[in-house]
């Protein structure tokens, strides 16, 4: 019973945080840059976890040192690239490149599960440089002057750049809490 | 056919450094991509570098302060002259000022250089419904735009403004307030109505000085 209820949730969820990409939605994403980047990024991040741990367990078994490296780097790198001024506003524009987003934030979140199991190290070295980066990049987009998507308001810009730095720090401490018998302990 | 276990026995003789460089490969490509070589990080940066690239006509009807449909090339051909234009709307109490004061900056220099019968300003609005010409003529006021050098004009409709957006990466959003919120350029445009170049907002001396070279051919 309690496995068809988070079964449930975890569609609820991918349902949820794919809808603001279809066109009857799409003014949320338009109408607001936090939106777009804290709530459905996020959002689809956690759905492609949910469905790799709820709906359909592709890889559950412990990863190599390289499989596990591969998991991380498309993690960091797909994450750095829907942080891009020109990614937001190219999809937000362009249905073509809101499909790629939708499809490499869920695949990203699939990954998390199996990045997991990989060496320790790996997952301390990728968890602290998306901090930093999350950190960097939203400092960048809280204290520019600069519009730098063309779609969305500069207040819209900076509310999201103060709730990036937020997020940083929120992972932190998350990160530390979770690691924290790695962090004590290496060996 | 392709035999699944054919297949698994490709891939595991594959060696393993392959997965991560795919990876690698996969996002090195979409970023040199997205950002055409990493030069632009930002839409509006891309949009300028496009339009040097292609150079359009500007095909715009525009209502000017008498109340008369004119379109954008005849204008050009009429005062045949080397246009420096911006977008703006006369309400806008942010950018657009800011825009203007460039503008006023740009007409005290074209009268001390003595370039008046070579480089005309045109301050473009796309605030259809409310820039009326008795507000463009009110703006021409509190601008103390000299009509020989600078006029104004309005879109005619907003077939004119999705045209903009088009063909010259206008961004016009409309806030809850009913204010505008848009990017902002100088466009050179030559006499026959043909974009010449796109300057950043500040940079209102590297419009004037393509404008100044390109008058000289006229």
């Amino acid at each position: 019973m309690m496995k068809q209820g988070s079964t449930y949730a975890a569609w609820l969820f991918l349902i949820l945080s794919i809808a603001p990409s279809l066109p009857t939605f799409r003014f949320l994403l338009a109408s607001s840059m936090t939106f777009h980047m804290l709530v459905q990024i996020p959002a689809l991040i956690i759905a492609g976890y949910l469905i790799n741990k709820q709906l359909f367990p592709l890889i559950t078994k412990p990863v190599s040192l390289m499989e596990s490296l591969a998991f991380w780097l498309w993690i960091l790198l797909t994450s750095m690239f829907w942080m891009l001024p020109i990614s937001l506003d190219k999809a937000l524009i362009n249905p073509y490149w809101d499909v790629f987003k939708v499809t490499t934030l869920l695949l990203s979140g699939m990954f998390l599960r199996p990045a997991f199991t990989g060496p320790k190290i790996l997952t301390l070295f990728f968890i602290g440089s998306t901090i930093m980066m999350l950190f960097f990049i939203g400092y960048f987009y809280q204290s520019s002057d600069l519009r730098l998507c063309n779609s969305y308001l500069i207040e819209s810009q900076q509310t999201t750049g103060l709730g990036l730095i937020i997020l940083a720090f929120g992972l932190l401490f998350a990160g530390i809490f979770f690691l924290r018998k790695e962090i004590l302990d290496p060996a | 056919m392709l035999n699944p276990k054919a297949g698994r026995r490709i891939f595991q003789a594959l060696p393993k450094w392959i997965i991560p460089t795919s990876v690698l490969l996969f996002w090195g490509f979409f970023f040199i991509y997205i950002t055409t070589g990493f030069s632009n990080l930002t839409l509006e940066t891309e949009r300028k570098a496009n339009l040097f690239l292609t150079k359009p006509e500007v095909l715009l009807n525009l209502i000017n302060e008498q109340g008369q449909v004119v379109t954008l090339s005849a204008f050009a051909k009429q005062q045949n002259k080397i246009l420096v234009t911006e977008f703006i709307y006369t309400r806008c109490r942010t950018l657009c000022l800011t825009l203007g004061d460039y503008f006023q900056q740009a007409q005290t220099q074209i009268k001390t250089q003595a370039l008046d019968q070579k480089i005309h300003l045109l301050s473009i609005s796309f605030d259809i419904k409310q820039d009326s010409p008795e507000r463009l003529k009110s703006y021409r006021k509190r601008m103390r735009a000299d009509e020989s050098i600078w006029s104004l004009a309005t879109m005619q409709s907003d077939a004119d403004l999705i045209k903009s957006k088009d063909d010259l990466g206008l961004v016009v959003l409309e806030t809850q307030f009913k204010e505008f919120v848009h990017n902002s350029a100088f466009l050179v445009i030559s006499n026959h109505g043909k974009l010449l170049g796109i300057y950043d907002d500040d940079d209102i001396q590297g419009a004037l000085t393509l404008a100044a070279k390109q008058s000289q051919q006229l």
